[in-house]
């Protein structure tokens, strides 16, 4: 029976890993205190920055803390931002 | 001993201050500064009705008191009734005499878990008492439901007061200065309606309506 | 002179009742002076579940207030003579004692009994606040589930942030069946998440919610396996080293009944 529910089973993740990624995420951002309001302003800082140099989508810009996975199966944590590029800025003096 | 001097008991409207005429002036002021000392942030941030009974104080005595309190307490105001300071018989706070015929108060619905009804006469519950509601009340508690809560009747010192309800079920019954709490183990579920009342200093519940009964 | 251990999860529902309620008699078994304080101001429960709702007279607000004397609230265990209570009010709120008051209550209490052990009401606001004043220690009730072990880790970082460190872990009806099937985290996946010590692991058995029925904490039932697993944690807590029981662990238990069946077998 249990070897049955074991080959059924494979192929998706248990639950209780599911479950503990889902509260290794949760807690980062508990612990660091940082809340969606906080990652707000992060991103419009980012904005100005970055819209110096190129002209971005501001709309579909994503901007979040994440879990990337390391050689050795330990995890560590990056803010992860995904911005697209409308148009690279003509500067100038690095055109010619 | 000298903590016994001053007795300081938490009532409704503020604080009684038993001031205990078998000690001497020195020991009821000693008694009372420390009193008030530890506990000073207990005083703190509200208005505190001080009312003083007990052992008759002069003028002088009043003023030194006086003197104590607005030092140590810093309160907005402290509004003092120094009752039967001036009379030379003392009587401890009278026990309410209206068990036959006085005030009373009726609550309709029932009182739950963390409600508490007091009132200074006889109360009438048209509804149920559950567990871990209170009632208070200084004369006869009355409970046209299932009372399965504490009740406390003649609370001022009352034991003749009564507790009658439908069904009685207390977790506790207190009548006067008696105490009581239904035996261990056994859980007897009464279909009748009972009375409870003090008998030779013990707390006596039977049905009050004889034909109802066994 | 006693030590004082605040029994918290921040979730409501883990079981901080009955652990403290089962590990304070488990001590008193063990011949120890016991205090059990319910510091769940208007929500009070720890009387109902030892059974001693009956005998309530006055409460810690009395003791707080002066109304009482402290020795006058303290109620003595219909089982155990070193086992008391020391209830909450009902009828008031959390505001009716502060952090300060509780803290003297507990110096006070501390020279009487070896341990004095304080059920703290769920949530971190004022009575979360009132319940660790005066605690020396703390253990944090968890069930394994996302919810509670989230509550969790932020009850560690508050009790840290009071100067309480070191917390030790009580792992709360954990299912063995549903952890051997990787529906459920184990003790090394909750361990990993809080990253602070172990105190013990209960499993979850019904035998708790029978013994609750009664008021009788499920410790002085010698066929529960929670009242087992208590009595080692309150063992843990005299410092005894008592190892992490076998059907504790994820493997041991069912293999360990397998073993057994299977014994049988042979021989019949």
């Amino acid at each position: 029976m249990f070897d049955l529910f074991k080959f059924f089973g494979k192929g998706e993740s248990k639950s209780k890993d599911i479950a503990k990624e889902r509260l290794k995420l949760v807690l980062i951002h508990d612990r660091a205190n940082i809340s969606p309001r906080y990652l707000d302003m992060i991103k419009d800082d980012v904005i100005k920055v970055i819209s110096s140099y190129m002209e971005i989508d501001e709309k579909g810009m994503d901007i979040r803390l994440s879990r990337i996975p390391q050689k050795d199966d330990t995890y560590s944590t990056a803010l992860v931002a995904n911005i697209p590029i409308k148009k690279v800025k003509n500067l100038g003096p690095n055109k010619g | 001993m000298n903590q016994d001097a001053v007795i300081f008991k938490g009532v409704r409207d503020g604080i009684r201050i038993y001031i205990d005429s078998n000690f001497s002036k020195a020991q009821i002021m000693d008694a009372l500064q420390r009193k008030i000392e530890s506990g000073r942030r207990f005083f703190q941030g509200s208005q505190t009705n001080l009312t003083f009974i007990g052992k008759k104080l002069t003028p002088d005595e009043q003023q030194v008191i006086i003197d104590l309190i607005s030092r140590e307490i810093n309160v907005g105001s402290i509004t003092f009734e120094m009752t039967e300071m001036e009379n030379s018989d003392i009587r401890p706070i009278d026990p309410f005499d209206g068990i036959e015929e006085g005030m009373t108060r009726f609550v309709r619905g029932t009182i739950r878990s963390g409600q508490l009804v007091s009132y200074e006469g006889n109360v009438v519950i048209i509804g149920d008492v559950n567990p871990g509601g209170e009632i208070v009340a200084e004369g006869n508690i009355i409970v046209m439901g299932t009372l399965r809560g504490m009740a406390h009747a003649g609370a001022t010192g009352n034991n003749g007061a009564v507790v009658v309800a439908f069904s009685l079920l207390p977790t506790q019954l207190r009548i006067g200065s008696v105490i009581a709490r239904p035996p261990e183990g056994e859980v007897v579920k009464a279909s009748y309606p009972e009375i409870a009342y003090v008998k030779d200093g013990n707390l006596v519940i039977e049905p009050y309506l004889p034909s109802k009964g066994k | 002179m006693g030590e004082v251990i605040v029994i918290t999860s921040g979730k409501g529902g883990v079981g901080k009742t009955t652990t403290t309620a089962n590990i304070g008699t488990a001590l008193a078994l063990a011949g120890k002076r016991v205090v059990l304080v319910d510091a769940d101001i208007g929500l009070r429960n720890l009387d109902v579940v030892m059974g001693l709702e009956n005998r309530i007279v006055y409460d810690l607000v009395d003791v707080v207030e002066k109304v009482c004397r402290l020795k006058q609230a303290l109620i003595r265990d219909k089982r155990f003579e070193s086992l008391y209570l020391l209830p909450a009010a009902q009828t008031k709120d959390k505001n009716a004692v502060s952090p300060q008051q509780m803290q003297e209550l507990c110096e006070q209490l501390k020279e009487e009994f070896d341990f004095v052990l304080i059920d703290c009401p769920a949530g971190i606001e004022q009575g979360f606040k009132n319940a660790i004043a005066g605690a020396d220690k703390a253990a944090v009730v968890t069930v394994p589930e996302v919810s509670a072990v989230r509550d969790a880790d932020r009850i560690i970082g508050l009790l840290s942030a009071n100067d309480i460190d070191e917390p030790k872990l009580i792992i709360n009806r954990l299912r063995i069946d549903m952890v051997k099937r990787g529906d459920m985290m184990d003790i090394n996946d909750t361990l990993d998440i809080l990253g602070i010590d172990l105190l013990g692991v209960v499993p979850d058995d019904e035998r708790v919610v029978i013994s609750t029925n009664r008021g009788e904490p499920a410790v002085t039932d010698d066929n529960s396996l929670a009242g087992q697993a208590y009595r080692n944690i309150a063992g843990r807590l005299m410092g005894e080293n008592i190892p992490i029981m076998d059907m504790e662990t994820d493997e041991g238990f069912l293999a360990k009944i397998k073993r057994f069946f299977n014994a049988n077998r042979k021989r019949a």
